[in-house]
This record gives structure tokens, C-alpha cells and sequence, in this order.
């Protein structure tokens, strides 16, 4: 299994936590294009944080470092890395690409 | 929920008041975890310890994960750990501030960021922060604890509204000095005239006393009580 792999997977982990806290009919689906977050995002900006706390957990557990997506880098991309589940997994996988480099996923 | 099933953090374990609350919490029977940079020798089977700075992010998250892995839940953190720096600020040498305020700030916030990960899944969770009554004392001699201390409290006040959403007090407590090294360290008429003569009460205060306070903000009923600090002695 890639570690892209994974790391989506770990995003879908994610979002069945997130949707607990939403009503019947406003749950997340688990895609890759779905939009997170900006005008078409299906997050506000306290979803996005849920999201992305529980995405970081799952991170450090399986890669077993600790990994923090929201920062300054983040932050000033011009298109946000927290646009959509594709996006946020090539992001996530970036930052521990400078984490774990050379490390394929649960190594 | 049991007391053998919950859960407890507390920061600076290894003497003073972290000391008295781990053991205090551990013998009723918490999960309880403490740390140090140095060694506990505090022997309870409801305890674990960890060596670790407080502002050491990796370490901290480390921590962390362990206490997710093995419970899966975090119903209090006490961010206890803390160091002072007694000297006027023309003698106080930067690199005196940035330790001071990496241990009593950057620690403190970095323990609650975690803690509140945990807390969040099971929309309930406490937590106690550590200030002084030097704050609102305003002593002279103290200018590099008093402001981490003060940044303590505003960190509280605004981590409380953040938290709400998510069921997690988050209230600071602002003790007296009490017998413990960090106090020790002062001569004894030193202490008196700066600061117990300034209070209603004019003594020490004992741990017991500090161990009701943390109860009170870990109880149920003080579930509404957040952003708040509580200050001892009269001040």
C-alpha cells in the first residue's frame, strides 16, 4: 500500500469522526474531490479544524511522528492545500515526505 | 464513570504541587500522568511517568499518543510545570526570559493544543492552568515570571472560548507561595515583606488547599466555570 494510499485513508477515519457531529444529510462524502473548504468547501472553518485535528492524530499514529498541517506554509499557498480531500492528502503527504524521507508508509 | 477510569495529565510531577497532585490523584485511583525533566521516584501503580521538557513538541505529542493508545480519552490536564526567575530586569539576561517563557507559556499551551485532540472525542474535559499571585501583586523582582505567568492567564481566557465548543473548561489558578523549592529559594524576610504581608492572609498555603481548588474546576457542577482565574490569599 502507497503511502498516498494511506494517508487518504486516514482522511476517510477522519471524516466519519467529523460526520458524527453532523446532522443526517449534511455528512461528508468520503471522495476525493469533495470540497472541503473555501466557496464550494462543505466545512466551516471549526469543520476544518475537527478535520484536520483528527487527520493529524491519525498521521502521528501511523507514521509515528508528529506532524502539523496547519502552518505558516500552509497558510500562505495561494490555492489551499484544505480545498479539497485530494488537496489536503497531496499536502499531508508533503509534509511528511520532509518528515519521513525515503519512508514508505508504516515503516 | 469510576475514578479507575479517568484520566489525568499533570505537568512538573516530580516535586512540589505537581508532586502532591499526582500522588493525590494516582491514590484514587487515576490514570495518572506526570512529567519531569528528571526522574520521578513516585512508585503507584496508577502512575507513569515521562522525562521531558514541556516545550519539546515532539516529546510532548509522544506523550501524548501514549496516553491516546492505552485509554483512548483525557478527562484533565493540570499544567503545573513552571519556573521562576527572581532578579530585576536590568540584571536579567535574555536567555533567562526565553527559558522562563518556553517552559511556563510554550509549554502550557502545547500541553492543552494536545490534550484538547483527546478531550474533543468525548465533548467533555478540564483544564488548570498555573499563575501566581505575583500577577496581580505586580512584585518587582519578577518580571520574567510575572509576564509568562500573565500570559498564562490570557492564554486561559481565550483557550476557554475555543474550547467551549468542544466541552473543555480551561481556568487558571493563582496560588500563594507555598513551601516548595521554587520558594525555598528566597530569604525568608525577603518573602515576608514582598509578599505574605500583602495578603489578607498573611501565611503560606498548603498543598491541600491547592488540591481543593483543581477539584473544584475538575468537578462536574463546575462544568459552566471557564476562562477564570483564581487567585489565593486575598489579593
Amino acid at each position: 500500500m502507497t503511502r498516498e494510499t494511506v494517508i487518504l485513508r486516514l482522511i476517510y477515519e477522519a471524516i466519519d469522526v467529523v460526520n458524527e457531529g453532523l446532522p443526517p444529510g449534511a455528512t461528508l462524502e468520503k471522495a476525493p474531490e469533495l470540497a472541503l473548504f473555501g466557496a464550494e468547501g462543505r466545512l466551516d472553518s471549526l469543520g476544518l479544524v475537527e478535520l484536520l485535528a483528527e487527520t493529524e492524530l491519525r498521521l502521528q499514529d501511523e507514521f509515528s511522528v508528529s506532524v502539523s498541517l496547519v502552518d505558516d506554509k500552509a497558510l500562505s499557498q495561494r490555492n489551499s492545500p484544505f480545498r479539497s480531500v485530494a488537496s489536503l492528502a497531496n499536502y499531508a503527504a508533503e509534509v511528511l515526505g520532509s518528515e519521513l524521507p525515503g519512508r514508505g508508509a508504516g515503516e | 464513570m469510576s475514578e479507575h477510569d479517568r484520566v489525568i495529565v499533570i505537568t512538573g510531577s516530580r516535586k512540589g504541587i505537581g508532586r502532591h497532585l499526582a500522588e493525590t490523584f494516582a491514590r484514587r485511583g487515576w490514570h495518572t500522568y506526570g512529567c519531569s525533566r528528571q526522574p520521578s521516584d513516585l512508585d503507584d501503580e496508577h502512575y507513569t511517568h515521562a522525562c521531558l521538557d514541556v516545550a519539546d513538541e515532539p516529546a510532548v505529542t509522544q506523550l501524548f499518543r501514549t496516553v491516546r493508545a492505552r485509554h483512548g480519552r483525557l478527562d484533565a490536564l493540570v499544567n503545573n510545570a513552571g519556573i521562576a526567575s527572581m532578579n530585576l530586569a536590568m540584571t536579567t539576561p535574555v536567555a533567562t526570559l526565553e527559558r522562563v517563557l518556553r517552559t511556563n507559556v510554550v509549554g502550557t499551551f502545547l500541553f492543552s493544543r494536545e490534550a484538547v485532540k483527546l478531550m474533543r472525542r468525548q465533548r467533555h474535559g478540564r483544564i488548570v492552568n498555573f499563575s501566581t499571585i505575583a500577577v496581580p501583586l505586580k512584585l518587582e523582582g519578577e518580571s520574567a515570571y510575572v509576564a509568562s505567568k500573565a500570559a498564562v492567564e490570557a492564554m486561559t481566557s481565550v483557550l476557554a472560548k475555543e474550547y467551549a465548543a468542544y466541552g473543555v473548561t480551561v481556568n487558571t489558578i493563582g496560588p500563594p507561595p507555598i513551601d516548595t523549592d521554587l520558594v525555598r529559594g528566597i530569604p525568608p524576610q525577603n518573602l515576608a515583606e514582598r509578599v505574605l504581608d500583602r495578603l489578607a492572609f498573611p501565611r503560606f498555603g498548603e498543598l491541600a488547599e491547592i488540591t481543593h481548588a483543581v477539584d473544584f474546576f475538575l468537578s462536574e457542577r463546575a462544568g459552566m466555570m471557564t476562562g477564570q482565574t483564581l487567585y489565593y490569599g486575598g489579593v
